[in-house]
């Protein structure tokens, strides 16, 4: 396995780490874990930009983490396309939410800016391992 | 044999040519799948988030205020009785799509189980950061206040409200609002726009949030005769019951 792709496997379960919390959050109603408290975590969570076409963000996030993950694990082009497929579209949606956050919502969620900087990570290791991976 | 070298090193020459050649086509071809990616994610989330924004986006149709109001005392940015032992201010922005859905899918409970039974009085903080629109909505609301009706007009102009600083906020979306509001004078409303009165009001709503930490909208701020001030941490319905129970309860 190459170092490129232990790099995306890692950072996948990284990310589906923080994408299931947010997701146990969602459907438990609890409120999230705000590191620099404000609220502005609960108030992101229970905004209208919290669901695309009626899935919540954070599922979304969960499955996007899990196929990068299960295409880090398998070789071949498919793999490398299906998974860069997946994180450049995280990365754009990622891009969206955090521009609803600041202009939008006006409330920020550490969680979400957490799960951004994965997604950028992954984005760009997936770019690479498409162009590079023999 | 120095013929035979030669024809060794073309030989090499031409592997290595085509070699790279061939490394050439494979990096464009990458470089070609990675773009054609790019493009295609890119469109998939673009399409995704208006379709999704589309669903809940809709302005309602135009329509007289509901009957949410009806027979509850207004008092400039206050809606209730004037007496009731606990106060809930609103920090809210007319722009803000969860302001909206907040005063839509909330407030009407809160306003039918606590400040009709005269427990609580609702008093609204305009704040108008997100934009221009925000600003011209944020003084028609306050000056409705002069006559007593912003509850009312803030109420439509949720209904009604449109895509953030699209410049919808014209004298015709306000017109609209303020048709769905019985007995509002408009000419006096657009008059008292640039009243101090509302300049008060509005640097009272700012001061007000800055001095309570608002960071986000809607925001809530709980009080009671007794001075104690609490600012809610969660606004949907389940929580700010009880946060009201327990603040009428303490009375």
């Amino acid at each position: 396995m190459t170092r490129t792709r232990k790099a995306i496997g890692g950072l996948a379960l990284l990310g589906g780490a923080v994408a299931a919390y947010l997701t146990w959050v969602h459907y438990s109603g609890a409120e999230p874990l705000c590191v620099a408290g404000g609220g502005g975590c609960a108030t992101v969570q229970a905004s209208e930009q919290s669901e695309l076409v009626g899935i919540p963000v954070a599922v979304l996030g969960l499955g996007a983490y899990l196929a990068l993950f299960a295409s880090a694990l398998t070789r071949g082009e498919l793999a490398r396309i299906g998974g860069a497929f997946v994180a450049v579209a995280g990365v754009a949606f990622s891009a969206y939410l955090t521009y609803a956050e600041l202009f939008l919502i006006r409330a920020i969620c550490q969680w979400c800016v957490v799960s951004a900087l994965i997604m950028l990570a992954l984005g760009v290791l997936c770019a690479r391992r498409v162009l590079l991976e023999p | 044999m120095s013929h035979r070298l030669e024809q060794k090193a073309a030989a090499r020459a031409a592997r290595v040519a085509a070699e790279a050649a061939t490394a050439r086509k494979e990096r464009l071809r990458r470089l070609t799948i990675l773009a054609v990616i790019v493009a295609l994610a890119s469109a998939a989330v673009a399409v995704a988030i208006v379709v999704s924004s589309r669903d809940d986006g809709e302005p309602a149709t135009p329509a007289q205020a509901s009957a949410l109001f009806a027979g509850i005392p207004q008092d400039g940015i206050t809606l209730g009785d004037p007496e009731a032992p606990v106060t809930l201010e609103e920090f809210a922005d007319l722009q803000c799509p969860f302001c909206a859905q907040h005063a839509q899918q909330v407030l009407p409970a809160l306003i039918a189980d606590y400040v009709r039974t005269g427990q609580v009085k609702l008093v609204y903080r305009n704040l108008a950061f997100l934009g221009p629109d925000s600003e011209e909505g944020a003084t028609f609301a306050a000056a409705a206040a002069a006559q007593d009706k912003l509850w009312p007009v803030v109420e439509r102009f949720y209904a009604n409200q449109g895509v953030e600083n699209s410049g919808y906020v014209t004298d015709e979306f306000l017109d609209e609002v303020a048709a769905g509001v019985p007995g509002l004078d408009r000419s006096r409303l657009e008059a008292d726009r640039d009243s101090a009165a509302v300049e008060r009001q509005l640097a009272a709503a700012r001061q007000r949030a800055s001095a309570m930490g608002v960071d986000s909208t809607p925001s809530f701020v709980l009080s009671d005769k007794q001075g104690r001030e609490q600012k809610l941490a969660a606004t949907d319905l389940e929580s700010m019951r009880a946060a009201l129970d327990a603040a009428v309860r303490a009375q």
